[in-house]
């Protein structure tokens, strides 16, 4: 068919995309790059001195961009451990089961993240089930404070990271072939080390896609370090939408936004570099 | 696998604990909607009070109105481009098919806190502000990979020869789009439409840069009252929140099955 016709179809949403997409991130990578004036207008002149502000001051550095970094990885690792045991447990039940155990997974997806992350603030407040528990148990004298810190930060992320995990590893799960770990027992391996060192090794891949996607959901997290966090605890994204709607300094807020975007496609490109590499061990084990 | 005693319970406690983490806390919040004193669980009787009081709340209906209102255009205009933009680059064939699907798909790899503050930054120097259109249009830009991917999917394994069969008895480019190719990506569009409306209905971080006094959407009202009316009416809209979403996955799954709208958010 006639080349025009196909481009005209692609037309509005290359033009959406462009003018309210492609050319704002253009934008803020210049105003990056600019400076703030005394009443907060913006000066024309390009300099990288919000780069290094944000660079050599460690209130910036340290406390924002590096525990940023840091509780995503933490909550990366927990999302990872409990996504790995729901995909298994799905893996292995009835397939008429599994429709269901799928369905209560995406579930949480489809609830707005303020509603769960209020039930978290319920759940974990001190009058909460977990305190009135600690406290019952004998673990706390009185009702700890739970919400308002990392912890609590870094739980609301693994909540909300857990459901994509347990997608990206059920995927993978699913296309192991059991006869693998029966042929492994067949031969003496214990279930236990059937899973170790055949369905573990072979299910990687899947853990692999499942922590680039945990990490990437949870260091752009914002509702939760709001909420959790409850002005407590610095994020980039918090840091970035105070910067620009509270303390006027647009550009720094850009460099703020900027410097984000750098760690996540950073991460994107460890990632597809741990995939190339991982297809050429596998191939190299085939050869061998 | 030889099953010990053992090994049975271990799976049991797992799967227990694993929906437990899941699930449990939107389970709580919703037994606390009825509790009659406080946020508080285990409730200390039992009320629908709190679901009476949202009717006297004008804000929290206004909010639901425009959520619902911003959620249908937002699904109308994602879907309808998105539609049409991965028709087109099925078909397209220059030496621009990758980049621009990299383009059509690039709202999924930014951080929506990364596209927002752009679009704040660049409306703010222009001057336009308080415009209901730019928030239509960045909760379009936000969601309309969802629908350019399911299409996508589901034009691999199209049939040109459906539509060629059509022009070759006759039918005019449009009317072959109309009536031929269109009907047979329903089962993509209807899912495309339901995830692309819970997207919006559910965001909040593009909304919040952008909204304005007159557009405050459901997530925005909710994390005011969370600031300053901490009560279980705030619960009780949860409820609802929470009713709704598993009504829409439960008849997704029915209609067209989960496989066509993995991965939101």
């Amino acid at each position: 068919m006639k080349k025009p016709a196909n481009t005209i179809l692609m037309l509005p949403a290359i033009t959406i995309l462009g003018a309210f997409f492609v050319v704002p991130l253009i934008w803020v990578v210049i105003l990056s790059f600019l400076t703030s004036g005394p009443t907060g207008e913006v000066q024309n002149q390009l300099t990288v001195s919000n780069y290094a502000r944000f660079l050599t001051d460690s209130y910036y550095l340290q406390d924002l961009l590096l525990r940023t970094i840091r509780l995503a990885a933490i909550a990366t690792v927990f999302s990872v451990a409990i996504g790995y045991l729901g995909a298994f447990v799905i893996a292995r039940a009835e397939a008429a089961a599994q429709t269901w155990l799928v369905m209560l997974v995406m579930l949480p997806l489809w609830v707005n993240l303020v509603v769960r992350t209020l039930s978290l603030m319920v759940v974990l407040g001190r009058n909460g089930p977990v305190n009135q528990l600690l406290v019952g148990l004998g673990f706390a004298d009185r009702p700890l404070q739970l919400l308002y810190n990392e912890t609590a930060v870094i739980i609301g992320m693994v909540q909300v990271a857990v459901p994509f995990v347990v997608m990206s590893i059920f995927g993978v799960l699913q296309s192991i072939p059991r006869q693998l770990e029966h042929a492994a027992m067949t031969v003496g391996a214990t279930p236990l080390s059937a899973f170790r060192r055949v369905t573990f090794p072979l299910s990687l891949p899947g853990v692999l896609a499942g922590s680039v996607l945990a990490f990437g959901i949870n260091v752009e997290s914002f509702v939760v370090p709001i909420l959790l966090g409850g002005g407590r605890v610095r994020f980039m994204s918090v840091a970035a939408y105070e910067t620009a709607t509270i303390s006027n300094n647009l550009p720094f807020a850009a460099t703020i936004g900027v410097i984000l975007l750098i760690v996540t496609m950073g991460m994107l490109g460890i990632y597809q570099w741990a995939v190339r590499s991982a297809g050429r061990s596998t191939a190299v084990l085939q050869a061998s | 696998m030889q099953k010990t005693l053992l090994g049975t319970t271990l799976w049991y406690v797992g799967t227990v604990l694993f929906y437990a983490f899941l699930l449990a806390p939107l389970a709580i919040l919703i037994a606390v909607s009825f509790n009659p004193t406080a946020m508080v669980f285990p409730p200390q009787g039992f009320t629908l009070k709190w679901y009476a009081t949202i009717l006297e709340k004008p804000d929290f209906l206004h909010a639901a109105w425009a959520s619902t209102l911003l959620g249908i255009m937002t699904a109308a205009i994602s879907t309808g481009f998105g539609v049409l933009a991965a028709i087109g680059w099925q078909r397209y064939s220059g030496l621009l098919k990758a980049p621009i699907s990299s383009l059509l798909m690039s709202p999924l790899f930014i951080p929506a806190v990364i596209v927002a503050l752009a679009l704040f930054q660049i409306l703010f120097m222009l001057g336009i502000v308080n415009n209901i259109w730019t928030l239509v249009a960045a909760h379009v830009v936000v969601t309309i990979p969802y629908p350019i991917r399911n299409v996508m999917a589901q034009m691999e394994g199209f049939d040109v020869r459906l539509e060629e069969a059509a022009l070759s008895v006759g039918a005019t480019p449009r009317q072959a789009l109309w009536r031929v190719t269109l009907p047979l990506l329903k089962a993509s569009i209807i899912p495309s439409l339901i995830i692309t409306f819970v997207l919006s209905w559910n965001n909040y971080t593009v909304s919040v840069f952008l909204a304005n006094k007159d557009w405050t959407t459901l997530p925005l009202q909710l994390r005011a009252y969370l600031q300053y009316e901490y009560e279980p009416f705030v619960a009780a809209m949860s409820t609802i929140l929470i009713v709704a979403s598993v009504i829409l996955l439960v008849v997704v799954d029915r209609t067209v099955g989960l496989g066509g709208v993995k991965k939101n958010n």
